[in-house]
């Protein structure tokens, strides 16, 4: 009741001002956010999961908070396609209206928490989902959750769910630790001595300290590491690539977010010297390859992913998001679809749209959605300890450029490995997590 | 050049300060040293940073010209110079035209496409206070942007390498890209152009002429607005060379031109508003900062033990301590004119 009261308050006295603000700054949609989605309508089927109808709430409004502008501008409009797809299943399970609101958050932790503070005190929005990059994830995380606001964060910094949790922040995405653990074998054995590129931030940072001591765990020597600007200050990595080649490194691990690690290795082609490392992308997300070339995706020797399109199953999802979206179907679709889902399902359970009683409903909940279901190749649940969406970790590859698939969608990369969940999460015990 | 001369009788006239001589023969030592230790890396970085120098100075080129000699702080410079990387996308990937075909016709059009701008809006600023040509430009910058963002979307693109450009080359101490060698050659010929057209032509005399005293030099018969359309032009071109070597050689974003204008300005300053000369100084001093200043840290770490000094990142800083560290000693940059811009 505490957070209840507090964001009340927070809404009386912030609604009027945060609107005249925003609209002297000319953010009434688009980039600024506030872009409205009504997926109204739908019949009522097998009610057994919701009180809706019955008391519970019937309309909810939900953020997707993600970058509409800017180098990461093409993710926004695929988490967006992601939520509006589970709305719509949502409404067709149960009698209720869902309004989407989308919020430009940009890649800065700054322009992310006005969005949602703006979204929370002058547009009401009952949950939020979304947040490329993990320090924007964190940014609008800790401010939602005191102000009791359930957030599911598309991050996958371990901080999300380690020390920098909060009460009502989950996440959907597989975290750096869950990948980590997954492809550190699989780098031993590739290669004995391997040299780590990494963004100078959250996310990168957490990720090379992770892989770093694992890589010695599993008997392989890290030669090197480089931190590189985050933002990028000139997509020129050459001097980087240089303490590469004059290293005694045999695999090459690119811990860098979006198109850095494709625009690494183009430099590193340029030089010479791409094919004489294993190539590890850490979180390589498909679209950053689409437009670089195949050859690109061929160079990669591995790496850890929350989803692919080449998991098999899914197969109706995957067309859908083909034929309705800006980008063939890859992991934001699917964490955008499960963030979404949860947080409606969990409120209908629970019948109420209150932070405690969302929460409750989420932590240790099994996700029985076949869609999901459908998607992930083992099981996903909510953990409670930390609020990770515990669930496969994929370790891919690229395929042969002439067994790469363009149609119906492009399909790049080949599943080698499907790891469950509970295999790769650290313990609840060393997430350092405390609520 | 009148740079190197103006400089050279500077130097003459001036006692150097035994702070400054202590200062010289720290940076010397720092560099033979790291030499010594890691001969491999440093000759790799320094002919790097060389190289990285040269693609600074193209890309300030543009915007010398147009800030040294119209006076507008052109912020849309780095919108234009990511136009020219799309559209190079567009003629190579989409058109399936070889680079060469990119190489000439992508500058024409970003020019045209900077004299749309400088008829519609720019022009209207040039009497102005520079603070309303950088706005105006911020604003073009951000349509720009946009516009490209819908065209090519918001994914990071790449063109194929031309065969010819594709492999490296060996230095026999290093071996470089080919295409950086070729971004290089370009860059000199453009700035030796560039050079002889202002300094060496009745054209480049008139504009002079005008930038001085524009009143007076219309009043001797010199077509000003013409004359500040073609230099409009070549600027904005240049920027599109800029955006045909660069969108060739590194993948393309939505960010590509935001980050390099940042450091083209810091070229500049660093050497100097108007000083074309002091442009070219100052883009090889950054790049070598850039490049060698991690490798000096690296090898002072492992000497002394202290890893704290071990800072790979620092050469992202690099470009805004060079600019802090000159403006400090001359505020107007390395060949600044006195008086510009003040």
């Amino acid at each position: 009741m505490r957070q209840t009261t507090r964001r009340d308050v927070l809404k009386g006295v912030a609604a009027s001002s945060t609107v005249g603000l925003a609209g002297l700054a000319g953010c009434t949609g688009g980039g600024g956010g506030g872009t409205e989605t009504t997926n109204s309508g739908g019949t009522t089927q097998g009610t057994t999961m919701g009180k809706a109808g019955g008391g519970g709430p019937t309309s909810f409004t939900v953020g997707v908070f993600s970058a509409f502008s800017g180098p990461f501008a093409d993710w926004g409009p695929a988490h967006k396609l992601g939520a509006t797809i589970a709305a719509e299943d949502v409404q067709k399970d149960h009698d209720v209206q869902v309004t989407i609101k989308q919020y430009d958050t940009e890649t800065d932790p700054s322009a992310a928490l006005d969005r949602m503070k703006r979204a929370v005190t002058a547009d009401g929005i009952d949950f939020a989902f979304g947040g490329i990059s993990s320090a924007v994830c964190s940014s609008m995380g800790t401010w939602a959750s005191d102000n009791g606001v359930v957030y599911v964060a598309d991050g996958s910094s371990g901080t999300l769910t380690g020390k920098d949790c909060k009460p009502y922040m989950f996440r959907t995405y597989s975290s750096n630790p869950m990948m980590s653990n997954g492809v550190a074998p699989k780098m031993a054995d590739l290669a004995d001595s391997w040299y780590l590129l990494y963004a100078d931030y959250v996310w990168g940072q957490n990720a090379q300290s992770i892989i770093g001591s694992l890589l010695k765990k599993e008997g392989a020597a890290v030669v090197g590491s480089d931190a590189t600007p985050w933002p990028p200050t000139s997509n020129d990595y050459t001097q980087y690539l240089n303490n590469v080649a004059n290293s005694d490194a045999t695999g090459l691990a690119l811990v860098e977010p979006g198109g850095l690690p494709a625009g690494m290795m183009k430099q590193a082609r340029n030089m010479g010297i791409l094919g004489d490392y294993k190539v590890m992308v850490h979180q390589a997300e498909d679209p950053t390859f689409w437009g670089v070339g195949k050859w690109a995706a061929e160079a990669v020797d591995v790496a850890p992913v929350g989803w692919n399109n080449a998991v098999p199953g899914g197969e109706a999802f995957k067309k859908e998001v083909a034929s309705r979206g800006n980008l063939d179907p890859f992991v934001r679709h699917v964490t955008a679809y499960e963030g979404m889902d949860s947080l409606l399902r969990a409120s209908i359970r629970a019948g109420s749209k209150d932070a405690a009683d969302v929460r409750g409903a989420l932590e240790g909940y099994e996700i029985t959605n076949s869609r999901i279901n459908d998607l992930e190749d083992g099981k996903v649940y909510w953990r409670a300890c930390d609020h990770q969406l515990v669930k496969p970790t994929y370790i891919i590859s690229g395929k042969a450029q002439a067994d790469m698939q363009d149609t119906p969608y492009k399909s790049w990369f080949t599943i080698d490995q499907t790891l469950a969940g509970d295999d790769v999460a650290r313990s609840c015990a060393d997430t350092g997590c405390s609520f | 050049m009148s740079g190197i001369r103006t400089w050279a009788a500077r130097l003459g006239d001036r006692q150097v300060s035994t702070g400054w001589l202590v200062v010289w023969a720290a940076i010397v030592v720092l560099l033979a040293l790291a030499f010594a230790m890691r001969p491999g890396l440093f000759v790799d970085q320094a002919v790097g940073g060389l190289v990285f120098g040269m693609i600074l100075v193209l890309v300030a080129l543009g915007l010398a010209i147009i800030l040294g000699l119209l006076g507008v702080v052109n912020f849309a410079h780095g919108a234009l110079f990511m136009l020219g990387a799309y559209l190079t996308y567009q003629v190579m990937q989409d058109w399936g035209l070889p680079f060469v075909v990119a190489l000439v016709v992508v500058p024409v059009a970003v020019g045209l496409t900077g004299v749309v701008l400088e008829r519609l809006v720019i022009q209207h600023v040039y009497e102005e206070n520079p603070l309303i040509g950088f706005l105006a430009t911020f604003g073009l910058a951000l349509m720009l942007t946009e516009a490209i963002r819908a065209t090519w979307g918001g994914s990071p693109l790449s063109v194929t390498m031309p065969a010819a450009l594709a492999s490296s080359a060996n230095l026999l101490v290093t071996t470089v890209a080919r295409f950086r060698l070729f971004t290089v050659g370009l860059a000199a010929l453009t700035v030796l152009g560039v050079y002889l057209l202002i300094d060496r032509t009745d054209f480049g005399l008139s504009v002079r002429a005008g930038v001085l005293d524009r009143e007076m030099a219309e009043f001797l018969g010199v077509n000003m607005p013409v004359r500040f359309v073609a230099m409009f032009f070549l600027g904005t071109a240049i920027a599109g060379l800029g955006g045909v070597l660069r969108g060739t050689e590194v993948t393309m974003d939505i960010g590509l031109g935001q980050s390099i204008v940042i450091l083209a300005f810091v070229v500049v300053v660093v050497g100097g508003v108007g000083s074309l000369f002091g442009s070219v100084v100052a883009g090889l001093l950054i790049g070598e900062a850039v490049y060698l200043t991690p490798v000096v840290l690296r090898v002072l770490a492992g000497a002394t033990g202290i890893g704290l000094l071990d800072v790979p990142s620092i050469g992202g800083l690099m470009p805004y301590l060079v600019m802090i560290v000159v403006l400090l000693v001359r505020p107007r940059g390395l060949f600044g004119q006195e008086g510009f811009l003040e």
